[in-house]
């Protein structure tokens, strides 16, 4: 191994601890956002799942440009038998 | 408070700012479109550039005019237009320009399968008194182009939904703004440390908006919050909007009004004057009209007891009913006062 490649391989480490680091940290705020994304999604659907629903008009203007929050509530939907596993992997919990 | 000895018109039915909107509302058959139509003609007599129009489902103010009235407004007098907004083909148009905009804009839909939940949006509660209050809201806008508007109304209970809307969807629309804007802060948080987040859907990569002025959902937010807020701005300014109640002195339209004073207040949509239509006054006294002529006066002492800063307008029983101009100029008189 070369010494161009050891230094290589050594940034590429120290890049990759960088990474992990600052997904640890942003894991909890991360979760919290698809939270924080699905809530809404269900409040301007709430017609569909039978809760009280915001102005339609509202509804229908907002909708086109919500392509994530839908996705992550239907994602939240089909990981529900999982929620506890996602908690207890944030914190660490095998 | 009776002032029909009073002999200036009344202040709240005559433009202040740029133009002056009445709604009269009241129980089925006291007599809504009679008075509405009357004050309309007495306001357009003054001088004021006057438009009725009736968003009443079922429509009969052509038939009071005795003429024939469609959606655009139509002259048919001096300084008076009407129309009669066909509120079944505003709804189907409504919901069909609903249907359009989400048939362009939901590429995503078949992805996500949405096709049935926008089946169910049309049927949602609501759709009735949204496409009545968009209806009223694109003829507050066309405001410039009058003095006076006066509204029609179908009977209390949908009135009063339509009036309460704006405020209730100021309510939602704040809500979401706040919820949206602690979702735009984490994505912010996040992608300081992490950098731009971008979301991959169907092939297509999204980089995810951190800021309000990039966001689309915010952006929406905000200008729907702005529209609302204009129309409520209105609504709820007594120099802009009069509410007009009308009624028979009798107990159910008594109850009746009473709640739409109370509802209306609550939402600070000012509520001026109450019309009692159809007052019977008997000279001689018929013995076996003794009991309607006591009730009649009972009621009218609870309104002056219930409604206080709320004028009352009494208009007499009239042989028949009041149709074309000349008759109708005597009652509107009544209403605004100058006689």
């Amino acid at each position: 191994m070369s010494k161009a490649e050891k230094i290589k391989k050594f940034r590429d480490f120290f890049q990759g601890m960088m990474e992990s680091f600052k997904d640890q940290s942003t894991g909890y705020i991360e979760f919290e956002t698809r939270e924080l994304e699905n809530v809404f999604a269900l409040l301007i659907m709430g017609s569909f799942v039978g809760i009280p629903s915001p102005p339609t008009t509202l509804v229908i203007r907002l909708m086109p440009h919500m392509v994530r929050e839908v996705y992550v509530m239907q994602a939240r939907a089909a990981d529900m038998d999982d929620i506890f596993g996602e908690i207890t992997s944030m914190f660490d919990i095998d | 408070m009776d002032h029909d000895d009073k002999p200036e018109v009344r202040e709240f039915l005559i433009p202040k700012k740029k133009f002056r909107v009445i709604f009269f509302i009241g129980k089925g058959g006291v007599g809504k479109t009679t008075s509405s139509a009357a004050t309309a003609l007495a306001l357009a007599r003054m001088g004021y550039k006057t438009l009725i129009v009736s968003i009443d489902p079922a429509h009969n103010l052509g038939d009071v005019f005795m003429k024939e009235l469609s959606d655009k407004p139509r002259e048919i007098g001096e300084n008076l237009y009407a129309s009669e907004l066909d509120m079944k083909k505003l709804i189907t148009s409504y919901l069909k320009r609903l249907e359009e905009s989400m048939k362009h804009m939901y590429r995503y839909l078949t992805v996500i399968n949405l096709e049935k939940y926008f089946e169910v949006l049309s049927f949602s509660p609501g759709i009735e008194e949204y496409a009545t209050l968009e209806a009223i809201r694109e003829i507050l806008n066309s405001g410039k182009d009058w003095d006076v508007i006066v509204f029609d109304t179908p009977p209390t209970g949908l009135t009063l939904r339509v009036l309460a809307l704006p405020s209730i969807s100021l309510i939602w629309t704040d809500k979401l703004i706040e919820l949206r804007r602690k979702i735009l802060e984490r994505r912010r948080a996040i992608s300081n440390i992490k950098g731009k987040q971008e979301f991959k859907i169907e092939g297509k990569t999204f980089v995810l908006p951190t800021e309000e002025e990039n966001d689309e959902v915010m952006k929406e937010l905000k200008a729907y919050r702005k529209e609302v807020e204009s129309v409520n701005t209105m609504i709820t300014d007594p120099d802009v909007t009069s509410v007009v109640g009308v009624m028979n002195p009798e107990m159910l339209p008594l109850y009746e009004t009473e709640r739409a004073y109370e509802s209306l207040r609550k939402f600070n949509v000012p509520f001026n004057l109450i019309v009692m239509n159809k007052m019977m006054e008997l000279q001689p006294e018929i013995p076996e009209l003794k009991v309607k002529i006591d009730s009649q006066k009972k009621v009218l002492e609870e309104v002056d007891e219930k409604f206080k800063n709320v004028e009352v307008v009494k208009i007499p029983f009239l042989p028949r009913e009041p149709r074309g101009f000349n008759e109708l100029e005597v009652i509107g008189k009544y209403v605004v006062g100058m006689t």
